[in-house]
């Protein structure tokens, strides 16, 4: 997943930086609520949010974003634990409500929690033609008759896919996969396509669709 | 909290009054019987005096005429007699007499004055009659004289006391009545909550009062100051330490993916104790920030547990379903005894909850190493005593406090069967 982690502590932020990077997934990561309005993009799968903030409160942009109905996962992270913060923190329109001094794994589970509900796979499994896909387990499975053969990807290959899964139905421009996927997105860079050629390798040609001129598509669930 | 004997305003006060009455009745008793006895004396006495007086003239008149009266005494009706005389003559012979006198002379007496008979049976007045030939002796019994001073002096002794009595009744039911406002004032002060400010205040209703409900408006307020700096300080501090303590487990997470194989297990042990400064920390500020204002909650021990992060052993919930606590509190001090166990090197730990007279009660017993009974007892006292003591750790002094915002303390205790400990928060 890709993330936007608004944390002004630079131990904590760093950290949970690092942590989620470790984990596969591509953190954005902003001290300021400024610098976060600036790396908003709408690749982010989904917003940690601290509340308290140098310059500003991360609980009303919480409710600024789902004002324009932003309805991307979002989670409080922060050291106000009365039972009275934590109903605003969820009343604001935070999926959940984080509070200080937590475990990281904890965060992780959450949102991966958060993202299954959002995502529409409350079990964390997703169906796309012979192919089945864990996002929880980060498993992948092709269905060969009735036999289930794991297939086992890269870091990127999986970074790939998940993104392509997370947005199926939809598709997404190859610059978008890149900032997805952290690549560094130079002009002549042809990572994307032989990441997908591999993935179309493993997984069979029908699960990525190449739109011309446009990007890829994952076909809906199903 | 158990009533101590102490002295009692009432009490006192009521001793006081009944010693007076008391004093007084005995003091009323004495002076009315003494006044009574030496009035009815000299009322009986001349009523002696003037019925021989009488008796005089009439003797005189009758110049002595004995005929009438066999063996000297005169023809009477039967009555009641409670009045007797006699006319002796100077040989000592009784010549006339009354109905119900003795045939002998009452007394020897020959002049005139009060005296008593040998036997002590008469009260008699003599009064020699003018021919100087014989003497006229009236008398009363004495046990009548004595019968009718008994009567006067009771009934005026009774209704002294009576009086006295009524008195200090009357005086102890005021005495009440004007105590009674001072209960209610104490009544008022119990379910005062200083740290509300829509809380009603304490009213005056005797002027005796007012100082004191002053006072106690005074330390409330300054109480409630107190409190809400204190409470601003620990929102302060939350802030200040649970960021960082995010922060350094978020490292220590991503340190542990990093470091090569003889690295992890320093670091796993770094980060225990981070976890475990963790637990103390948010249970510090959730005990702090309560200020002894709980947010009361029906919960189990159960639901308690799901709180805590138990890894190192297996802990057992029991015991009823329903536990009224703020489980914020009670799941910080469990949190510090069961880190405290694990660290005792149990194993196994069983955590009942109970309801006993209207308390929670909530035991911990565990098969770690225990401790001796000499060390269980020396730091009960310094519970009980909530003061410093070698030994005592915070996690059982922070359980103790929680014991204590419930309205209990915490009890240590050493197994039965010597193994393990048990610690009892009730």
């Amino acid at each position: 997943m890709k993330l936007l982690l608004l944390e002004d502590d630079p131990i904590l932020g760093e950290g949970l930086r690092d942590f989620l990077q470790a984990e596969g997934h591509v953190v954005d990561w902003a001290p300021r609520l400024l610098d976060a309005r600036c790396l908003l993009s709408a690749q982010h799968d989904a917003l940690l949010v601290d509340w308290q903030l140098p310059d500003g409160s991360g609980l009303d942009w919480v409710r600024s974003l789902r004002r324009q109905q932003d309805k991307r996962p979002m989670l409080m992270l922060t050291a106000r634990d009365l039972l009275k913060d934590r109903i605003d923190g969820l009343a604001s329109g935070a999926d959940d409500y984080l509070v200080k001094p937590f475990e990281p794994e904890e965060l992780l589970a959450r949102l991966h929690a958060v993202h299954r509900r959002t995502a529409g796979a409350p079990d964390g499994r997703k169906r796309v033609g012979d192919v089945d896909i864990d996002l929880q387990a980060r498993g992948v499975w092709l269905r060969q008759g009735e036999r289930l053969e794991r297939i086992e990807l890269t870091a990127r290959e999986w970074q790939l896919l998940e993104a392509l899964v997370n947005r199926s139905g939809r598709i997404v421009e190859k610059a978008a996969l890149e900032e997805l996927i952290g690549s560094d997105g130079s002009a002549h860079s042809n990572v994307i396509e032989v990441h997908i050629a591999n993935l179309r390798r493993k997984l069979g040609r029908g699960l990525i669709e190449t739109v011309r001129g446009l990007g890829y598509r994952v076909p809906a669930e199903g | 909290m158990s009533a101590r004997l102490l002295p009692s305003i009432r009490q006192r006060l009521s001793r006081m009054l009944g010693g007076i009455a008391l004093a007084w009745g005995l003091g009323m008793t004495a002076g009315v019987g003494l006044l009574t006895h030496e009035v009815l004396d000299n009322l009986l006495d001349g009523a002696l005096r003037e019925s021989a007086e009488i008796l005089y003239g009439l003797v005189a008149v009758a110049d002595g005429d004995s005929h009438a009266a066999p063996e000297g005494m005169l023809p009477a009706p039967p009555h009641q007699e409670n009045l007797v005389w006699q006319l002796v003559d100077r040989q000592g012979h009784v010549v006339l007499r009354s109905h119900k006198a003795p045939q002998a002379r009452l007394t020897d007496r020959q002049q005139e004055g009060f005296t008593g008979d040998a036997l002590g049976a008469w009260h008699v007045f003599t009064l020699p009659m003018r021919n100087g030939q014989s003497v006229l002796h009236v008398a009363q019994r004495e046990d009548t004289r004595r019968a009718t001073m008994w009567l006067a002096m009771g009934a005026s002794v009774g209704l002294t006391l009576l009086l006295g009595l009524s008195a200090a009744w009357w005086l102890n039911r005021g005495l009440r009545r004007e105590l009674q406002p001072l209960l209610d004032l104490s009544n008022e002060v119990a379910e005062l909550e200083p740290l509300h400010p829509q809380a009603p205040g304490l009213t005056a209703t005797r002027t005796e009062l007012q100082p004191l409900v002053d006072a106690i408006a005074s330390l409330t307020q300054r109480l409630a100051q107190r409190v809400a700096h204190e409470r601003a300080l620990a929102a302060h501090a939350a802030h200040a330490l649970r960021t960082p303590l995010a922060g350094m487990d978020a490292q220590l997470a991503v340190a542990l993916k990093e470091a090569p194989p003889q690295l992890q297990p320093r670091l796993t042990q770094t980060r225990e104790a981070a976890a475990r400064l963790r637990r103390v920390v948010t249970a510090l500020i959730t005990l702090f920030r309560t200020g002894g204002d709980l947010q009361w909650q029906d919960t189990s021990v159960s639901a308690l547990l799901q709180r805590l992060p138990l890894k190192d052993a297996v802990v057992q919930a029991g015991g009823t379903d329903v536990l009224p606590c703020d489980p914020d509190l009670l799941s910080a001090a469990l949190s510090n005894l069961l880190d405290n166990a694990v660290r005792h090197g149990a194993r196994h730990i069983e955590v009942t909850g109970a309801i006993a007279e209207g308390q929670v009660r909530l035991r911990l017993q565990d098969d770690g190493s225990g401790m001796p009974a000499e060390q269980c007892r020396v730091l009960q006292q310094a519970l009980d005593a909530q003061g410093p003591q070698e030994g005592l750790g915070l996690g059982l002094t922070l359980a103790d406090m929680v014991a204590r915002t419930h309205g209990g303390r915490l009890r240590l205790r050493v197994p039965d069967n010597g193994i393990g400990a048990v610690v009892e928060l009730c």
